[in-house]
């Protein structure tokens, strides 16, 4: 997944005006926005064909000004229903999570949820897809290094069927590389992941392949191109007051990523096919 | 008296009507009921005879009124005019003439009538002999006899005066003939734009045109042609229509050195009785005195200050027009297209204003000639040159100076204007001791060019061109590893046009038009030198016909043929190796016809119908999509390519159509609707600051934009045409929108089309304009009310919401007063509501992940833009000015942007910073004219 380098944070400006501006009659000064009436809920619901159980994480958004602070619902009323006639209320498992029981995921069926909080009722569905399986996961050994090697993965794409996954490479329990897969362009083709990252013979390399549905892909390609993760301690979104004032030529507008669910809601509700693979050695 | 008393009519009459027109005339006669044996009925039947050959011969109306038992000083004779027959000739008279010189007859009727008869010698054929026996007739009779042997006739003025004038033969009936020709200033000998002409005896008119040509075809005779423009003397020619005339007119202005004639000049009466809605004409040198940023008179910044037009944001020259995006705007300059018309990023425009003569903005209902953008049209026309003397003006102001040298090479035969200015901060910064700021950049200059010859009374050629190059290098810290970036800009343009008459009625214009932007943006080390490039070309050859058929009827019609080249980027990098990638390159071919017929089927009713076609076609081996640069898309797939050889077409019908409907001496309704289509799109949701954006052509995906607009007002001239108001209602609809997709990233991308959304919009609104023209007080009122919205399925959850051009309230109050012959005071206060933006307002944790939340798109706005602008102008000799202006006077912190930061002391916060640039801001400007 390539990211885009852009720091959405920032509008376009004028370096003539701002500079002229700041040998001038400049003026900065921290104002208060009037951000009361945005408000939503935050609902990440993911139910996929391993754990047969779904997790809906349901919160709402902390404040701008201060350090982020999970404010989880605690009293919805989640359902999850599939079209083959089963239906579930959820249970609040801990705070601001709901956990299915009864209904597991299965491809090829489609599943809506319906979350209501405070009166209102925010809802989405989606299909579980057939899983895209890796034809290989290969570790390469690097020229005069035995200790290391290239990771690389294979798959065909299934002709005819639109698939979207995503390849997830974790290192050590952590998350090492998060690749988004889209065939609009290579239909039926042989799909190489080459060269993932050089890993260690002894490091635990975990590859998670996820087949996901369409909305889901547009989520998850969104949430990477907003790039403005506010996490690892919150440090990594703003650099210095200097680098906030550069201009910036190719503004993007801001933007929440697509949520399938109904009313306003952040966040989204997948179902999806998962499969895990480890490198073998030969 | 006592004579005429004689030889009035003492019969009684039953009083009739009847009426017959020919050509003008109208006869209301009396209709004997009597029988034919009656005495009384005799005398009737003289005078019907008397009527009708007075009607014959088609000059004079005759009204008789003879009711019983009234006396004969009751019968009336008129002319056509109403103007009373003196009743000197109602006079009973004998004539005995054989062979005698056709003067001797007239007098001889005045010998016997005691009226004098005024004429010209050159009416009366020298040879011409009248031989006429007659006995006791009436003078009127016996001189319509007379007179009716040289095709003449007679009108009575309104002091009561017989004039012989000439016939209208049944031929001279259907005969028409044109009086055409050129209006000019009589200072300079450039065109007059728009100066009315009028008949005075017909009520009918015409104006000028671009070129400053003018025809009116009208029926033979004599007239009285008034040509009046405001800030000249009006000029009267009394023409004797019988044959095509041509009559080049030059009027002298009648500007006081020091006073500025109006804030906004048009022709008297134009804005009510023109068909052009929402359209406001303006010289730059006329509105030199309103204050503006840094004491720099710029045209867009005027225009901002006009009803239905926005500002992009603070010190931004970009604009919307009711509800349009900023590329939505056609900006002409001497019929050259300018794509990215501004200078530093925006703050300045790329016009001169030295260099230009007359501009107008069409934000309505444009005519057929007009087409490309949605939204409005800014017709700019360069200065021609003066034909007449060298002149030399210019400007010295804190962040540039001006100087256009103009003159003729022949006396009014041919003529140059050249023009230029150029910034100088640079020239500082490289005195600097600091070697960063030194080699750093930031500078622009502009050249405006335009020479024209008149071959022939026929023909004139014209040649303009404009050159523009603006530079920002930021110079790497000569102590610190980095790169040296550069970003260079600019637009040329070329337009050679000729004009040829080919007879009084039938005007040709025909132009090639060169048109060229382009941007680049380098970074550059030691070792490494990568450029990124990106232009818009076009070539169009115009030919534009305008048939003056008569002052009710005017006809143009025109084939455009454009061709477009957009090469989006260029990548070069200078290494070890050298590599240069093109991407996204594509060509297009637009070809353009258009009709329109300005009709005046009533005299209080003018309509303007019309429609414009064109065909475009992006074509050729360009249109390969290479997906190595995609992305998304693995590596191994860079050997695909889409839409190879694509070619696409479209077909644009734009139906225009404009209707004017006086209500009275000084105030009418119009009605207009225009459809619009825009092949060349911008994609970029900047405002009009940055120079780095994509321009793309039509295209499978990118369905060429339509516009839509309905509009209508009433208009209304005032306080002895002091006072000019309208108000305005407009709706807009806007299909084939195209917006970025969230997250959208366009740089260096060949397949564009892949990050866009594409929807609809729609604007309406209303909109007030009051103006008070002369005085020594003069300026403007103008408010907008309106609303901008856009649907995009795929922004938005595919809910509505606000353009960045959404302004509800847009007002403007500018106000000059001439405080002495030397001192005007000019003040501004603007006031609008915020710009709508996207904002984040909190932060919520997602696929484990912490990211903030965003309003909906467009759905918070900055706090309300108003400021003051105060100006003082100070005039030196003839018309050289020393001006003090103070923009935002009260110091208003009008946020041009507010910027997200990390909290100084809590760097898990976030704090929202406004911006704001100029809060307090004198300068000093002086102006000179030699």
């Amino acid at each position: 997944m390539k990211m885009v380098k852009n720091f959405p944070l920032k509008p376009a400006l004028n370096p003539f005006l701002v500079v002229l501006g700041i040998v001038t009659s400049c003026h900065q000064d921290v104002i208060t926005l009037d951000l009361d009436p945005y408000d939503s809920i935050v609902i990440e619901a993911v139910l996929d064909d391993q754990s047969r159980s779904a997790i809906v994480n349901i919160s709402r958004p902390s404040d701008l000004d201060r350090q982020y602070r999970f404010r989880p619902v605690d009293d919805a009323v989640v359902i999850l229903s599939n079209n083959i006639g089963h239906s579930e209320r959820l249970l609040n498992s801990e705070p601001g999570v709901y956990r299915s029981r009864f209904i597991w995921g299965y491809p090829g069926i489609t599943y809506d949820l319906s979350v209501k909080v405070d009166g209102i009722e925010y809802a989405a569905s989606s299909t579980m897809p057939q899983a895209i399986e890796l034809d290989t996961c290969t570790p390469i050994p690097l020229e005069n290094d035995a200790a290391n090697y290239l990771l690389t993965c294979t798959f065909t794409d299934r002709e005819g069927v639109q698939d979207f996954g995503r390849l997830k490479v974790y290192h050590n329990g952590d998350l090492f590389e998060d690749l988004l897969y889209h065939d609009q362009f290579s239909d039926g083709d042989k799909i190489v992941f080459e060269d993932i990252g050089a890993f260690h013979r002894t490091a635990d390399v975990l590859v998670e392949m996820i087949t996901m549905d369409e909305a889901t892909f547009a989520f998850y390609s969104c949430l990477y191109d907003v790039n403005d993760y506010v996490s690892d301690q919150e440090n990594d979104a703003f650099e210095d007051e200097y680098d906030a004032r550069l201009p910036s030529f190719f503004p993007i507008t801001l933007f929440n990523p697509p949520s399938n669910f109904s009313n306003g809601a952040l966040g989204y509700f997948s179902v999806q096919a998962v499969r895990y693979y480890r490198p073998v050695f030969d | 008296m006592r004579a005429l008393l004689a030889n009035r009519c003492e019969r009684t009459h039953d009083r009739r009507r009847g009426s017959e027109t020919g050509h003008g005339c109208k006869l209301e006669s009396i209709m004997n009921t009597q029988s034919s044996t009656d005495p009384m009925q005799l005398k009737s039947k003289r005078f019907k005879r008397l009527a009708k050959n007075l009607v014959c011969l088609g000059m004079i109306a005759v009204r008789l009124s003879h009711a019983p038992g009234t006396h004969a000083q009751d019968t009336l004779i008129t002319d056509n005019r109403g103007n009373p027959v003196p009743l000197g000739l109602l006079n009973r008279i004998s004539l005995q003439m054989d062979e005698i010189p056709f003067h001797e007859a007239i007098e001889e009727v005045t010998a016997q009538t005691g009226v004098p008869i005024n004429y010209s010698e050159r009416l009366i054929p020298a040879d011409q002999k009248v031989t006429l026996h007659i006995e006791d007739v009436t003078a009127v009779e016996a001189l319509q006899k007379i007179l009716s042997q040289a095709q003449i006739t007679f009108i009575v003025s309104k002091g009561g005066q017989v004039v012989l004038v000439k016939t209208e033969s049944k031929q001279d009936r259907v005969q028409r003939h044109t009086i055409s020709g050129h209006l000019r200033d009589a200072g300079s000998g450039e065109a007059l734009i728009g100066t009315n002409i009028y008949v005075e005896e017909l009520r009918a008119g015409c104006t000028t045109n671009v070129y400053g040509f003018y025809s009116l075809t009208l029926p033979a005779g004599p007239y009285t042609v008034r040509y009046q423009y405001i800030g000249f003397e009006p000029k009267v020619l009394a023409v004797s229509l019988d044959q095509d005339l041509t009559r080049d007119v030059e009027l002298i202005s009648v500007a006081i050195p020091g006073q500025k004639v109006t804030v906004i000049a048009e022709t008297r009466d134009r804005n009510v009785t023109s068909t052009e809605m929402g359209t406001i004409h303006f010289k730059p040198a006329e509105v030199d005195r309103v204050p503006l940023l840094l004491g720099e008179q710029d045209i867009l910044r005027t225009i901002h200050l006009l009803p239905g037009v926005t500002q992009a944001r603070e010190a931004d020259c970009g604009f919307y027009v009711r509800g349009g995006n900023s590329d939505q705007n056609l900006i002409l300059l001497d019929e050259a297209p300018v794509h990215n018309a501004y200078h530093l990023m925006g703050t300045f425009s790329v016009f001169n204003a030295d260099a230009v003569k007359n501009v107008n903005l069409i934000k309505g209902s444009a005519p057929a000639k007009y087409g490309g953008k949605c939204s409005s049209v800014l017709d700019i026309q360069m200065h021609e040159g003066n034909l007449k003397s060298f002149q030399v003006n210019g400007g010295i102001g804190l962040i540039f100076s001006r100087l256009t040298i103009q003159g003729p090479f022949v006396r009014d035969k041919a003529s140059f204007m050249f023009s230029g200015r150029r910034t100088y901060a640079d020239m500082f910064t490289r005195m600097s001791s600091d070697e960063t700021l030194r080699n750093s950049r930031l500078y622009f200059y502009d050249l405006n060019m335009k020479t024209n010859a008149i071959l022939g009374p026929k023909d004139r050629l014209y040649a303009s061109g404009y050159f523009g190059r603006d530079a920002l290098k930021v110079a790497a810290r000569v102590d610190e590893e980095g790169d040296d970036v550069i970003v260079k800009w600019g637009n040329k343009t070329g337009t050679l046009r000729w004009n040829h008459i080919f007879n009084h009625r039938l005007f040709f214009n025909t132009s090639l038009v060169y048109n060229d932007f382009r941007y680049e943006m380098g970074v550059l080390s030691y070792d490494t030198e990568v450029r990124v490039s990106s232009s818009l070309a076009a070539l169009t050859w115009k030919g534009d016909f305008e048939y003056f058929l008569n002052p009710r009827n005017t006809i143009n019609l025109g084939l455009h043929y454009t061709h477009h080249n957009f090469k989006p980027a260029h990548f070069n990098i200078s290494e070890d190796t050298f590599l240069e990638l093109q991407f996204g390159e594509k060509k297009a071919k637009e070809l353009t016809t258009y009709l329109s017929h300005e009709w005046k089927p009533l005299p209080r009713i003018k309509t303007d119908v019309g429609f414009r076609v064109t065909l475009f076609s992006m074509t050729g081996a360009a249109d390969e999509f290479d997906f190595q640069h995609m992305e998304r898309v693995p590596d191994e797939f860079y050997d695909l390519v889409l839409h190879q050889d694509e070619k696409i077409r479209y077909r644009n019908l734009e139906p225009r159509f404009t209707t004017t409907i006086r209500v009275g001496a000084s105030s009418s309704f119009k009605l207009g609707y225009a459809r619009n289509y825009q092949n060349v799109h911008l994609l970029s949701n900047s405002t009009s600051g940055t120079p780095l954006n994509v321009w793309h052509p039509s295209s499978r995906m990118l369905r060429p934009q339509r516009a839509d607009q309905v509009s209508g007002g009433y208009f209304w001239n005032f306080g002895g045409d002091a006072y000019e108001a309208s108000f305005e209602l407009f709706y807009k609809d806007l299909r084939n929108q195209s917006d970025y997709k969230d997250g959208a990233d366009i740089f260096l991308s060949s397949f564009f089309e892949s990050e866009l959304a594409f929807g609809k919009g729609w604007a309406y609104g209303a909109e007030i304009f009051i103006k008070k023209r002369t005085g020594r007080l003069t300026g403007w009122i103008g408010y907008t009310l309106s609303r901008s919205k856009r649907k995009f399925t795929e922004i938005n959850t595919g809910n509505p919401f606000p353009a960045v051009s959404d302004r509800p309230h847009d007002l403007a109050i500018v106000g000059l007063y001439q405080l002495s012959r030397r001192w005007t005071l000019s003040v501004n206060w603007i006031y609008n509501t915020g710009t709508p933006v996207t904002v984040p307002y909190g932060k919520y944790r997602i696929d484990g992940k912490i990211v903030h939340a965003h309003t909906p798109r467009n759905a918070y706005r900055l706090p309300a833009y108003h400021r003051l602008d105060i100006g003082l102008s100070f005039t030196i000799g003839r018309a050289s000015a020393l001006n003090l202006s103070l923009y935002n006077a009260y110091g208003r912190r009008n946020a041009y942007a507010i910027i997200f930061q990390e909290h100084p002391y809590d760097p898990h916060a976030v704090e929202a910073v406004r911006l704001a640039l100029f809060s307090f801001m004198p300068s000093l400007s002086f102006n000179f004219t030699l």
